[in-house]
């Protein structure tokens, strides 16, 4: 089974927020995921990568319909 | 392979996974709701800006949303990996996604991977057609 840092208590604080994430910790996070990528970046220096950026999902952002179809060019 | 769906509160679940997605940057680690009703997967120009790719260079198309309305998206041809998997994958970029998270869709996934929600498990299985 997959797992990832995003689907455990440990990211349920960062709820409406992108979160940058190395070896499975939480380096950065905010509104923005370019200034939160940047943030790690800088955080991380030259020795580590950011290895994600999340979006942490909240119960309002499934009061969505997300069908989206192919219509024109 | 399995993935857990993501727990948005309590008796509340969606299924959110994770892939990589490669650019000039290298590989990042993404979230996607997996949507069944959209044609094409769908990501925000953000991380098209944090991996340096040039999403403007895309086939420029334009969906329609549920509402009716039109989504301006730019699709290109990425590498992406899931379930251990690495091919490359018709993404659209588009500035006007209005949610927080990325879109999973048909074109490009749902034709390589046999998936399938298990609601009552909260879980969803992607494996690799032959």
């Amino acid at each position: 089974m997959a797992k990832n840092i995003l689907f455990t208590k440990k990211a349920k604080k960062y709820e409406g927020q992108y979160i940058a994430v190395t070896k499975e910790k939480v380096v950065a996070s905010g509104r923005n995921a370019k200034e939160v990528f940047q943030l790690a970046k800088k955080i991380l220096g030259s020795q580590k990568k950011v290895e994600g950026v999340y979006y942490v999902p909240q119960k309002k952002d499934l009061l969505t319909a997300l069908c989206v179809f192919h219509t024109s060019s | 392979m399995r993935f857990p769906y993501f727990q948005l509160g309590p008796g509340d679940f969606a299924p959110i996974i994770t892939l990589k997605i490669r650019g000039k940057e290298g590989w990042l680690g993404v979230e996607a709701y997996i949507d069944s009703g959209a044609s094409f997967t769908i990501f925000n120009v953000d991380r098209a800006d944090i991996l340096g790719i040039d999403y403007t260079k895309g086939k420029r198309i334009h969906l329609t949303v549920g509402d009716g309305g039109l989504l301006e998206v730019y699709i290109l041809k990425v590498e992406v990996e899931l379930a251990n998997m690495r091919f490359l994958a018709d993404i659209g970029f588009s500035k006007q996604l209005g949610v927080g998270f990325n879109l999973l869709g048909r074109k490009s996934f749902f034709d390589r991977f046999q998936i399938c929600f298990d609601d009552k498990h909260r879980m969803v299985d992607l494996d690799l057609l032959r």
